[in-house]
């Protein structure tokens, strides 16, 4: 990849991947470090990834950079615990967005990434096993939850809808 | 049974030679997990695992299920079905099943659409504030013509108000302060651009100053850096009879200054005739660093040495390589000027 690519990579894909590590990590200056981070390493790297496989290169190495991060300074239990089901969002005019982004702060991390990488990237279920280090069919069950997770955290539909 | 703990080492054997059907695998493999200690034994002896077996017939995927597999839809498999659909995971037939489904039980339809909703889209609103500390410096072949032209053009430049310096009066404040006029000039240029004409890991090279004869026997005076990939040729017509001749030299048998510094980077700066215009040779990627002041300076001694006055130019830099100062300097002759900046330029 010459430096005009890498260059173009940054322009392209650095606020997709500090959304989604935002999203993930509701810490905007960590979020902040771990996209320097990534970059860092993929300017490290950039001579051995070619620019089609970039965008993959950079989320995996976003994700992964996070997980470390997550596991040494929150000491975070990353598997599929879950979570504490209590149905309601506490506010006076429930808005569905609020509501989702509320819901998706209390599933848990693994669940809350592979659909934030559905959802944002549109990523398959093999890709986001790629990028996560999950079988394709881990994945799809994770989403699953995930999403059943978050309409059970958002409660009634019909003050929803 | 097909398989207990009275017949099962010939059937054993039947199955480590792939003599069995997948149905009969099927009960080999329960009956080893439900037998630790016949497995055990089985793999101590023969080196077999389960799992190389696995990979060689029978197969788990012929074990899982779709949705397809299931003929109806309850309140207990109702949401899978929606997020399944909402997923695209579900075939044309089993859309139908859930579409009928939420149609005999119109209640369900609000979650049906809830699940539709529970979707996240990304928002363009929010960037990484920090882009630009990501992106690393690309310098163009044209833009790098004219890093390496601007510097000697400068040094000419002011080669040239020193001599018309020297036939008046050097310390004439007409002379001064044209002189630095053309500084500001400079400097415009310079804080643009940094100073810096090029990268490499390896940091700035020295350049060697040494003197040859071109030609039409004309004074060269050449600029030795290394790692040359780049060839260009600049002439500044309008100062004759100095011109300039700033490349990276490739060693190519069409390259003049390649035959003579095969491998080596030059800035030159001859004293001669010549009538070509500006002109690329030819430009690829140029890796070595080179300070734009740095060959300011170059240039200059080269011009001192051609014309033996020993011109020197000095800069000083702060902390963050920024230009503070700058000194011209002959044995005659001396000018300095320091340069205010803002603290936050």
């Amino acid at each position: 990849m010459t430096v005009a690519e890498y260059n173009l990579c940054v322009k392209e894909f650095a606020d997709r991947l500090y959304h989604f590590i935002l999203k993930n990590i509701r810490d905007d200056e960590v979020a902040k470090d771990i996209i320097q981070d990534t970059y860092e390493k993929f300017w490290i790297r950039h001579d051995q990834v070619t620019f089609s496989k970039s965008r993959s290169y950079l989320f995996t190495a976003a994700y992964h950079t996070m997980i470390d991060y997550m596991r040494k300074k929150m000491n975070l239990t990353l598997v599929d615990e879950p979570a504490e089901i209590e149905s309601g969002f506490n506010s006076a005019e429930p808005d569905l967005k609020e509501s989702l982004n509320w819901a998706l702060s209390k599933i848990p991390q693994i669940q809350r990434s592979v659909i934030l990488l559905r959802d944002y990237e549109g990523y398959s279920y093999e890709e986001i096993g790629e990028i996560t280090n999950l079988s394709e069919s881990q994945v799809k069950v994770y989403i699953y939850r995930g999403r059943l997770a978050l309409r059970k955290l958002i409660g009634n539909p019909e003050v929803l809808i | 049974m097909f398989i207990n703990r009275n017949n099962y080492e010939s059937i054993i054997i039947d199955y480590l030679d792939g003599k069995l059907n997948a149905s009969q695998k099927v009960a080999v493999e329960l009956f080893l997990d439900a037998n630790p200690d016949i497995a055990e034994e089985i793999y101590s002896v023969t080196g077999f695992t389960l799992q190389e077996e696995y990979s060689s017939g029978f197969s788990r995927e012929s074990l899982l299920k779709s949705f397809d597999d299931i003929d109806e839809i309850s309140t207990k498999n109702f949401e899978e079905f929606c997020i399944a659909y909402y997923e695209k995971d579900l075939s044309k037939q089993s859309e139908e099943l859930l579409f009928n489904y939420v149609k005999s039980h119109p209640e369900n339809n609000i979650l049906f659409e809830l699940y539709g909703k529970i979707k996240f889209d990304r928002d363009n609103k929010v960037q990484f504030s920090n882009k630009g500390k990501l992106l690393k410096p690309v310098i163009s072949p044209v833009r790098r013509i004219l890093y390496y032209t601007i510097p000697v053009a400068a040094a000419i430049l002011l080669f040239i108000l020193f001599r018309t310096g020297s036939k008046q009066n050097f310390n004439s404040k007409g002379v001064t302060e044209k002189l630095i006029s053309e500084m500001n000039i400079l400097e415009s240029v310079t804080n643009s651009d940094e100073g810096i004409l090029s990268e490499d890991k390896k940091g700035p090279h020295k350049m060697n100053l040494s003197h040859d004869f071109g030609a039409n026997n004309e004074v060269i005076a050449v600029f030795d850096t290394n790692n040359s990939t780049t060839y260009e040729k600049v002439l500044l017509a309008s100062i004759k009879p100095i011109n300039a001749n700033i490349g990276t030299n490739t060693g190519e048998a069409d390259s003049e200054y390649g035959k003579l510094y095969s491998r080596l980077t030059n800035i030159s700066v001859t004293a001669g005739k010549n009538e070509e215009a500006i002109k690329k040779e030819e430009a690829k990627e140029d890796r070595e660093k080179v300070l734009f002041w740095e060959a300011i300076e170059l240039s200059l001694k080269g011009i001192g040495a051609l014309t033996e006055n020993n011109l020197a130019l000095y800069t000083e830099t702060d902390d963050r390589g920024k230009l503070k100062g700058i000194k011209l300097q002959t044995e005659k002759f001396e000018f300095e000027r320091r340069i205010k900046r803002n603290i936050n330029n």
